[in-house]
């Protein structure tokens, strides 16, 4: 490979895009993750009593409750982008989530019928996509191995029965939003002293 | 104008170190040795002046029985390195 030459200015701005990219992680409290870790574990949980109480008109109620979630994330995160500009790996997992949103609610709320049996392994891949990516880049490991137990529950997904979806779903973000959300709290609190 | 530049950073090996641990999140004594070419001896001293001014966290443990020595950036570290890197800037672009 052919060696860069990069003068004073440019070696600079490397580093202080190095610089950015760690104070993105550093800031990151795991907050959102908790959040939707919360907030997808009750809609499941809900989802998959209504199922055994035969309420098959109302089963998937629940999950309305992930657009005011995609609602409130959307301010929180317009909310924070007023304060720090985003560094490169940020806009890189900003959009990563934007687009996997994107894919998600289209499929689910749109076109459950056609995606049919394979409607939860689009979902807990397109997630763990963007948790392994998240993992990458803030070099967390809990969120890594979250992102693969989360790919590993698409493909169990595949096996048992639909109505066990929902307890599926409870596993995956557990392994990828809570456990990984509630262990950037407990840094975060130890780096910022609170 | 120039400012003084931060006389803890403004020290070949402890710049290095501090470097090394923003480009990776954690590292062990010996990956740090081995990529400063530095003594032992005298990293030891670095890596105590670092610790104490809390740019740095050590934590020591023991691998296949073996003394290990981890090294972790603090968020004081980062802000630290920031502000020497924006103030070389302006040395450079006067």
């Amino acid at each position: 490979m052919e060696k860069e030459n990069l003068n004073p200015k440019e070696s600079l701005q490397i580093i202080q895009e190095m610089i950015q990219a760690e104070k993105l992680r550093f800031s990151e409290n795991g907050f959102i993750y908790r959040f939707w870790g919360w907030l997808v574990s009750i809609a499941a949980l809900a989802h998959f009593i209504l199922l055994q109480l035969e309420m098959y008109d109302y089963h998937y109620y629940p999950w309305f409750l992930t657009i005011f979630g995609g609602i409130f994330t959307g301010f929180y995160y317009g909310r924070k982008k007023e304060k720090t500009s985003l560094p490169v790996s940020g806009k890189i997992l900003s959009y990563t989530w934007i687009t996997i949103s994107f894919f998600i609610f289209g499929i689910a709320f749109f076109f459950p019928v056609r995606a049919g049996d394979l409607l939860l392994f689009i979902i807990l891949s397109h997630i763990a996509v963007g948790t392994i990516v998240a993992g990458a880049i803030f070099k967390f490991k809990t969120l890594l191995i979250g992102g693969f137990i989360c790919g590993a529950m698409a493909f169990v997904s595949l096996v048992v029965p639909r109505e066990y979806g929902s307890l599926i779903t409870i596993v995956a973000v557990v392994a990828a939003d809570l456990i990984p959300g509630y262990q950037m709290k407990r840094m975060y609190n130890k780096e910022n002293k609170i | 104008m120039y400012n003084d530049l931060n006389p803890i950073l403004h020290s070949q090996l402890r710049l290095a170190i501090i470097s090394l641990l923003v480009k990776n999140k954690a590292m062990e004594f010996t990956e740090i040795r081995a990529a400063t070419n530095a003594t032992a001896g005298n990293l030891s001293v670095q890596i105590k002046k670092l610790e104490a001014a809390e740019y740095i966290t050590v934590l020591k443990s023991f691998k296949n029985n073996y003394p290990l020595t981890t090294l972790k950036l603090t968020q004081k570290g980062l802000l630290a390195f920031e502000e020497y890197v924006n103030e070389l800037k302006k040395y450079l672009e006067p």
